[in-house]
């Protein structure tokens, strides 16, 4: 019985051929909804993105080619540099705090303590909250004259808390502060990870001395390192992309101080319907988050160990 | 300085006190996090139940007085929010379903099958992942206006009938953990792969499919963009759309109203939550063993 589920589970020497068919078969049809829903959803849009970058086109009148037009005026666009380098600005304050923090989190909230399940509740419910009402309430906690923040401020160090959402030199720390109290997704991933690592590892490690920085640093990172470089990627892609939180909060701006790559995308889109332009501008940031993904995996190989082919 | 400490007296401390020391420090570390973490929602509440003249008041006072608790059937009235609130509602009840359904089919084939191409797929379905939405977003609502979907909550659900990358892989890495014994011995019994995966692998991935329904259905109760796309039509919005609606055009009147609501809008996923809290840890299998 087990030698034939051996034979069965190594795959390779099936029996007959037409089982292998078979399963071939079945394989396709259980993708079916994903393939579908890829070549729909997914591939053909992003072939026909491809080409309106190259177009002009309203949606009333049909597309029409005017070559790197789109993209030489995006050159031109002080409007789009600058969303790039609120979007680039963010991306490189925001991801590395995340993943600290949420890594950090993780760890302690991995800890068995009487009423741990209580606070893991409570440190993930601002991940719980749709981005839309936390936004409201963000609103509200960074306004200048009556928001809770600057109270804070104003008695613990009696500073006069400065006017976050309407001032261009603060607004960018306020949507990074706003962004760091919800860790939740990645918190939630790392937390996992990390019941995952064998006990016997750490007893190992601290049966030769190990303290408890060796033993993060040499069984804790490596173990999960798999772990730590999809948190990373999933941040980056994500950071690059912001659009509900600032929508809400500033809506760009003040004085395109908080205007991300995404607000500027929907508005060329949406608002002013250049839909070639806006195509355009998407492929560019697709374009980057490409290269930057490729960067990760590439330095990868120095600091991620697979010990089981994830 | 702690750690300094840590480290000295770690020689001298037997193994049990040091964890003693350890969970205590975390402790002092997490407590007053705490208090970060929940004050935004501890406002919200206050609004909720305050009056208009309380919110801006310097100093803030957290306790509302007097307690308004018409705020909420006001703010349900003010904007047809319960319209918005079963809007939402459809729309990621079916989502969940589809979504749900999916992802399980794709990662059954992905984890318990062999055919040729699968690795290719399988990077293709990863590789997914890296796409920001505003690459699709325009062809995507030229093939919906075409369709006649425009206002219809067709496109907040249909395209989520592929899975989603990141729900195929849970399920996949799930499935994987199951021994082979198991699903070998119903195959000889001469099970259909769709028997197994029926009878067997779903009952099995009962964590999987409660942490999946609660981020996919915390995913489509906040998401905004594809609602401001697709959706003109006033009575068809969603709440996320309605409130950044109410957000842009009101500017700041009725917040305490808007809190009130807001609070409605975070009952769903929140409650959602608590019932399959469990399982999100044990869902989530993100390495092999």
């Amino acid at each position: 019985m087990s030698g034939m589920a051996a034979v069965g589970a190594g795959g390779a020497e099936r029996p007959r051929l037409s089982l292998r068919w078979r399963e071939a078969i079945n394989f396709y049809l259980f993708l079916a909804p994903w393939i579908l829903g890829f070549l729909a959803f997914t591939a053909i849009p992003i072939v026909a993105s491809l080409f309106l970058g190259f177009t002009k086109y309203n949606a009333i009148s049909p597309p029409d080619f005017v070559g790197l037009k789109n993209f030489r005026f995006l050159y031109d666009d002080q409007i789009f540099w600058k969303s790039l380098r609120v979007t680039l600005t963010y991306a490189v304050v925001f991801v590395p705090l995340q993943l600290v923090s949420s890594l950090l989190l993780a760890m302690l909230l991995n800890l068995r303590v009487p009423s741990m399940r209580t606070i893991r509740t409570i440190y993930y419910l601002p991940s719980i909250l749709p981005t839309v009402v936390t936004g409201l309430v963000w609103i509200w906690l960074f306004n200048a004259d009556f928001g809770l923040i600057n109270f804070f401020l104003y008695k613990a160090f009696e500073i006069r808390g400065p006017n976050w959402l309407g001032s261009e030199r603060w607004v960018m720390s306020a949507v990074i502060i706003s962004g760091l109290w919800a860790l939740g997704g990645g918190v939630i991933i790392f937390l996992a990870a990390l019941q995952n690592v064998p006990g016997e590892f750490y007893e190992a490690a601290e049966l030769d001395g190990a303290n408890i920085l060796h033993r993060f640093w040499h069984v804790t990172v490596p173990m999960i390192s798999p772990v730590i470089l999809y948190n990373l990627m999933i941040a980056m892609i994500l950071s690059l992309q912001v659009f509900t939180r600032i929508y809400v909060l500033t809506q760009g701006g003040p004085n395109y101080a908080s205007y991300f790559y995404n607000l500027y995308v929907y508005d060329n889109a949406f608002s002013y319907l250049k839909l070639g332009l806006a195509s355009a501008q998407a492929w560019i940031l697709f374009v980057l988050i490409l290269l930057l993904t490729v960067l990760a995996l590439r330095t990868s190989g120095r600091w991620v160990h697979y010990s089981g082919g994830v | 300085m702690a750690a300094a400490t840590t480290a000295t007296g770690s020689r001298r401390m037997g193994r049990r006190s040091r964890e003693r020391l350890y969970k205590a420090i975390a402790l002092l570390l997490l407590l007053p996090g705490i208090l970060w973490v929940l004050m935004p929602t501890v406002w919200m509440f206050s609004a909720a139940f305050s009056r208009l003249e309380q919110i801006m008041r310097w100093p803030p006072d957290l306790w509302p007085d007097p307690w308004v608790f018409s705020n909420f059937y006001e703010g349900f009235a003010f904007l047809p929010f319960g319209r918005y609130f079963m809007n939402s509602t459809q729309i990621a009840v079916i989502r969940v379903m589809g979504q749900v359904l999916a992802a399980s089919m794709a990662g059954y084939a992905f984890a318990r099958m062999q055919a040729p191409g699968k690795n290719l797929l399988f990077i293709l379905v990863l590789s997914t992942l890296m796409l920001p939405y505003t690459v699709t977003m325009i062809p995507q609502y030229i093939i919906f206006q075409r369709l006649g979907w425009i206002d219809t909550y067709l496109p907040l659900i249909i395209p989520h009938f592929d899975g989603g990358a990141f729900f195929i892989f849970l399920f996949r890495q799930f499935f994987r953990s199951i021994p082979d014994e198991l699903t070998e011995a119903a195959r000889l019994d001469g099970c259909s792969y769709f028997g197994i995966y029926w009878r067997m692998m779903l009952p099995l991935s009962l964590p999987v499919i409660a942490a999946s329904s609660i981020l996919i259905f915390q995913n489509s109760w906040q998401e905004l963009l594809q609602p401001l796309i697709f959706l003109h039509d006033n009575s068809k919005y969603t709440i996320p759309l309605g409130l950044a609606r109410f957000r842009s055009s009101y500017g700041s009147s009725p917040w305490h109203l808007i809190m009130a609501v807001s609070i409605g809008a975070a009952l769903p996923p929140v409650v959602l939550f608590f019932i399959g809290q469990r399982f999100l840890l044990s869902g989530i299998v993100v390495s092999d063993k």
